[in-house]
This record gives C-alpha cells, structure tokens and sequence, in this order.
C-alpha cells in the first residue's frame, strides 16, 4: 500500500490517486495494478524525498505532482507502451477476440443440438419439449453474452466493446436469418411486390434467430456491462 | 543550466536510462533523480516520459524488471539490463557518438 502518514497530516493515498486516473487505461487488470503500484511508489519517493529536504507537507506534495503534469497524457501513453509491439489492436483484444470465440461456441454449440437431435423430436407435438428447448438456448446464450462482457472486461474493455463482444455472436444469426429473408422479399417482389409482407414463418424466424437469442446475449452482457467501481478502485 | 529542446530529451532519453541502469538495477524515481542529478538538471523525467520508455525497453528485452522489497518493508520494482540491453547500450553509444562527431564539424560543437 502506497500511503504515507505524516504527524498531524491525513493519510495520503497515492494508490488511489494513480488508480483514480488511470482507471481508463486499456491493459489487463493485473497489468494496471502492477502499473499503478509503480507510479505510486514513484509519487511517494518524490514526496518522501522533498519532505527529507525540508519542504512543508502542502509543498511536497506539490513537488510529487509535478511529476504527472498531465493525468491524461500519462494514461494515452502508458496504453501506447503496452499496444506498441502487439500484433493485434485494442479492439482486436477487446472485441474481436472474445466475441469470435463466443461466435465459435454458438456454431459449435447449434451445429451439435442440431446433429444429436433425432429428425422426429423437431416435429414433437408436446409444446414442453419446445419450451425446454428453448429455455436452455436462452440459457446457452445468456452464458455466451456473459462470458464474451467478462472476457472483454479483464482485457480492459470499455463497456461498449464488452456490450459489442458479448452480443458478437448475433453475426451468425444475422449471417443466417438474411439470406433467408432476404429471398423471402424477393420471392414476394417476384410475386407482384404487393405482397410484400411478414408472413408468420418469417416472423417466427426473426423471433427465434434474432430476437431470442439477441435478448439473451444482452441479459448475459448486462452484469458486466458497467463500469467496475470494484476494478476502477484498485 | 542550459534549457534543452523537448525532442533532444525524447531522443536521449532511451541513452541515459540505459547507462544509469549499467552500473547497477534501479526502481524508477531512483532511476529519474540520477539522470536529474548527473544532467546537472538539464534531463528532467515525468511520469508520462519515463514509465512508458521503461515498459517498451522491458517490451524488448533490454531490460527485466522484478519487485524488490526494501530493507523498510517497501516493495519497488527494480529494473536490470539483460545481456540485450548492454548490447544495446553499446550501439546506442556508437550512435550518439557518430551524431555528436558529425554535429561538431558542422555545427562547430565542443565538448563541455
């Protein structure tokens, strides 16, 4: 713990000062605690050291200060030291990785359902066995959207790229689900274009292939969606 | 003391961190305060100037880092050149040097 107690003086936190600042700063949580102890030692010495050589508490404070001119300036280069040699970008860590994973895991997980299930169990006429059905697709889903937020949060995410991450794998529905609309709006234009319209098949498929799981995904991104006053504190 | 131009400092910096940390690992103020010390002034580190310079030199392998803990009690994070880093220091040292040669014929410079 960074703090230093002087005679007649409050506690000064130099943690909290450096992780209040740079709690913006796009690294791995481990890596921004490492980071702010450092700086917070650095800030310590230097008021430590002006204290040694005479300097009144308000002044050596001033004197640490004066290291960090610049909060912000701080923060955009201390991310730019960590993204330098990586290969991928910020968003490519954030995002793409965690949300192409979870994508992964959607196709993985839909192409198995769809290959264990006999033919027959489609057609099932009991409403319980589609209702189970798709209470643990709703389940599968919420978990997905969970994971891709919690994975893009310990990168350093901010809470659009974890909302983006966790939602990532909706482009394989949508990758799915239009084409089929898409020719469904043909066929209707083919037909005279006056009928152009939603027909109950269409709209089941949005609702299973969009809204559904889209819902889920969100649910699941929800909890992880917000700023962690947690993480932002250390 | 002469006040020296912002982007000579960004260009000497990687130079004068390498050379402090030759002669024994340093935590980072300690790191600053000698460079301060032995410019007479004229290099002066801020947070933003020295902490990303050390993470790209540890980046590269010029230097390890590692958390010590003082005789008080007090964990700092030392940083110690590699076999890489003095290999490094080496060429960075023809570098300036050939610059200064080049600069003094030109510029008429002499040393201080």
């Amino acid at each position: 713990m960074h703090s230093v107690a002087l005679e007649g003086s409050a506690v000064l936190d130099w943690s909290a000062i450096v992780h209040r600042h740079l709690a913006s700063v796009c690294v791995d949580d481990r890596r921004r605690r490492e980071i702010g102890a450092e700086l917070a030692a650095h800030l310590e010495d230097a008021y430590v050291a002006a204290i040694r050589g005479g300097c009144t508490e308000a002044e050596a404070v001033a004197c640490a200060m004066e290291r960090v001119p610049d909060w912000s300036a701080l923060a955009v280069a201390v991310e730019r030291s960590a993204d330098e040699d990586s290969i991928m970008t910020r968003q490519a860590i954030t995002v793409l990785l965690p949300g192409t994973t979870m994508l992964l895991a959607a196709a993985t997980g839909m192409s198995l359902v769809v290959s264990s299930t006999p033919p027959d169990r489609w057609l099932d006429p009991r409403w319980q066995v589609h209702a189970l059905a798709a209470g643990l697709t709703f389940l599968f889903y919420l978990l997905l959207g969970a994971i891709g937020a919690a994975w893009s949060r310990h990168v350093g995410g901010s809470p659009g790229e974890r909302l983006a991450a966790g939602v990532f794998p909706l482009v394989l529905h949508v990758a799915m689900a239009g084409p089929a609309a898409g020719a469904d709006m043909l066929y209707a234009l083919s037909r005279g274009g006056a009928g152009l319209h939603l027909d109950i098949n269409m709209i089941n498929m949005i609702l299973v292939m969009l809204v559904v799981p889209g819902a889920a995904l969100l649910l699941g991104v929800l909890p992880f969606a917000r700023r962690s006053a947690r993480l932002d504190a250390q | 003391m002469v006040t020296m131009n912002p982007s000579i400092k960004r260009g000497s910096a990687e130079l004068a961190v390498l050379a402090v940390l030759e002669q024994q690992p340093l935590h980072g103020y300690e790191i600053a305060r000698r460079i301060e010390q032995d410019s007479n002034g004229a290099l002066r580190f801020t947070l933003a100037s020295l902490y990303p310079l050390l993470y790209r030199m540890e980046k590269r392998g010029w230097t390890k880092a590692t958390w010590e803990t003082t005789p008080a009690g007090v964990r700092r994070r030392c940083y110690g050149l590699t076999a890489k880093g003095v290999k490094q220091l080496g060429a960075t040292r023809l570098e300036w040097n050939a610059f200064f040669h080049a600069l003094s014929r030109i510029g008429g410079l002499r040393r201080a």
